[in-house]
């Protein structure tokens, strides 16, 4: 048994990262069975209802009747009335595109595995401007039919092969995906037209998404509870697209709705189909598209479909995105680096200071230095930790200046020659920005998860990085 | 702080399920009850969801707990709680695990605060008012688990 409390954590998470999860499809509940007592109290209230409509049609019966006689009567009870359906006619999705699968330009199948692993076919789709987007996982390439033609091939080379969540926003196109230990997202941004990935981050808890608006996934539940909605996104005036399947009887039935931000109904549909929706996706101009695979006799994927659900529509006039497509500046903090010049340690019950130049950030009681030895006047630090939404250190190391930053790439934007660019640090929380140098750029990979980079000051004192150091070990 | 709307839930429980599903199976040692109480969570959320996503992970965690507790009453009940139990593969399966051992020495109370505080990394002071008890009554059972578990580590030693 350990006895330093990071062993004891490491520890547990070791062991307890190694219990099996569920399958995914299970991680929601499914809808739920009607219970021994539920059907009864539902039976025992269909016989009230029929009952009560008895009692008063033989009250207005007796009163017919009895037209001249002069005894009153109570009022009789009022029927119970069925919640009635969705104001829509339940009609099939439309076939917008249906290519073959196979190898060249079509797309492609990835072949089951052993373990239970089924095979599938392509992941994910949007449609933009007419134009139809297939995520080809098997390829790690998009596709893209206009008219029902393939027009463009757009290889993501640095994708993930399991992502989905496709969505595509002017020049831009952006995946998603768990990551390999399931307790974070990665999402990805590429361009259209050279596949090659602007941005990748990792999100943890709390964390924005880079996504220019909502969008469903990376994964679609199959089992819907009756009446609990199902968010599919946003289009790009900020109106939300759901699915439920109605508590009312209706089939096999499921709804789809576009609703404004206030959450009033403007449009819905009833549809009713046993196509299984692999994928389910919303344009910027409130369509509703889905995706299936075919399959030949055999049960083996022979094709894919897209489907329109939800034509879209000209109502949303508004153009600007309702969330911008980089990270805010206002959810970062400066990452503080520059020599001490003022230093109040902080203690167990009192708060203490540390001034870089003449910036003075507050260190929260207890808050450490948890790791190394305190600051002293003169030297050139950058400070560490977590950070309260006040800018509080809740915690707090100190690392010397031009040591370097090793933490998770949540985004990455190129420097120019003459401009400066940003990186986005997910740890520690919340994010933290630092300028790239004038000049300095990296490749993806080195922008891409856990690395460690160098940071220097500039000629004003402000903590930029400088120079690519390694992943982290 | 902003509201979490019903899609910003869904998309946070999908996050923070794995680590707290293999919590609630490390500290009820039972999957079923773990996931049940997830699910009951999950809906909970939907229809009252938390007031920000600070701490998400233990405030399903709680809620989480709360609806296993109310389940395993009720299985009591119904008296198919030893056979469930011994039929779940998940303590055998846990107890292989150096840290499963050490966790079924515990009562699952202690279980409960244990996995929180090492596992979930949730502060004291966060465990106290997600379970409701004091901090002092949190420290003292982390130290009580801490040497009852270092006690069989020294005997293994």
């Amino acid at each position: 048994m350990p006895d330093r409390r990071n062993d004891i954590v490491g520890l547990f998470r070791r062991d307890l990262d190694r219990i099996e999860l569920p399958p995914r499809d299970s991680w929601r509940p499914a809808p739920r069975k009607a219970s021994y007592l539920m059907k009864t109290s539902r039976f025992v209230l269909y016989v009230g209802a029929v009952a009560a409509m008895l009692v008063a049609a033989l009250i207005v019966g007796f009163g017919l009747r009895d037209r001249n006689s002069q005894v009153a009567t109570s009022p009789g009870p009022v029927p119970a009335t069925s919640t009635p359906l969705p104001n829509t006619t339940p009609e099939g999705p439309v076939l917008l595109l249906k290519v073959p699968t196979g190898s060249g330009d079509a797309p492609g199948v990835v072949p089951a595995a052993p373990g239970g692993i089924s095979a599938r076919g392509p992941q994910s789709v949007a449609v933009e401007g007419g134009k139809v987007f297939l995520w080809d996982e098997a390829a790690l390439r998009v596709l893209v039919y206009t008219n029902q033609a393939l027009t463009q091939k757009a290889p993501l080379t640095a994708a993930r092969a399991s992502a989905a969540a496709l969505l595509v926003e002017a020049d831009r196109l952006y995946l998603r995906d768990q990551d390999d230990s399931g307790k974070a997202l990665v999402e990805d941004e590429f361009a259209i037209a050279t596949g090659s990935r602007l941005r990748s981050a990792q999100l943890q808890s709390g964390d924005s998404s880079i996504y220019p608006r909502v969008r469903l996934g990376p994964t679609v539940v199959t089992n819907l509870a009756k009446g609990t909605p199902d968010p599919l996104g946003e289009d790009r005036s900020g109106n939300r697209y759901e699915r439920l399947v109605p508590a009312s009887s209706c089939g096999a039935c499921t709804e789809f709705r576009r609703l404004d931000k206030s959450g009033a109904v403007l449009g819905s549909i009833v549809i009713t189909t046993d196509t299984r929706f692999e994928d389910l996706s919303v344009s910027s101009d409130g369509g509703i598209y889905g995706l299936s695979w075919d399959r030949d006799g055999g049960n083996q994927i022979s094709g894919v479909s897209v489907w329109t659900i939800l034509a879209p529509t000209t109502a949303p006039t508004a153009t600007t995105p309702t969330r911008t497509t980089t990270p805010p500046s206002a959810g970062f903090f400066k990452f503080p680096c520059g020599t001490v010049t003022a230093y109040v340690a902080p203690s167990a019950t009192a708060a203490g200071s540390v001034a870089l130049g003449t910036a003075s950030f507050a260190l929260a009681a207890g808050s450490g230095p948890i790791t190394n030895a305190p600051p002293t006047v003169g030297s050139s630090i950058c400070v560490n930790g977590d950070r309260s939404a006040e800018g509080v250190f809740t915690q707090f190391s100190i690392s010397p200046m031009g040591e370097g930053i090793c933490s998770t790439v949540l985004a990455y934007t190129p420097a120019s020659a003459t401009t400066p660019g940003t990186l986005d640090f997910g740890t520690p929380r919340p994010p933290v920005r630092i300028p790239v140098a004038n000049g300095v750029t990296f490749t993806p990979a080195q922008v891409s998860g856990d690395q460690c980079f160098r940071v220097v000051p500039d000629a004003g004192g402000t903590a930029q990085v400088t120079a690519y150091i390694g992943p982290r070990q | 702080m902003p509201e979490i709307t019903v899609e910003r839930w869904q998309e946070l429980y999908d996050r923070a399920f794995p680590q707290v599903y293999r919590a609630l199976v490390a500290a009820t040692l039972d999957r079923d009850r773990a996931l049940d109480g997830l699910h009951d969570a999950f809906e909970e959320g939907m229809r009252h969801p938390p007031s920000d996503d600070r701490n998400l992970e233990g405030w399903l965690y709680r809620v989480a707990l709360r609806k296993t507790r109310r389940d395993l009453f009720r299985r009591a009940r119904e008296t198919v709680l030893r056979e469930r139990s011994s039929e779940d593969p998940a303590p055998r399966a846990l107890r292989q695990l150096e840290v499963g051992e050490l966790l079924a020495l515990l009562s699952e109370r202690q279980r409960t605060i244990v996995v929180a505080h090492y596992y979930l990394g949730l502060s004291q002071e966060e465990i106290a008012e997600a379970l409701g008890i004091r901090r002092g009554t949190v420290s003292a059972t982390v130290s009580q688990s801490l040497a009852r578990m270092r006690k069989k580590g020294a005997e293994h030693a």
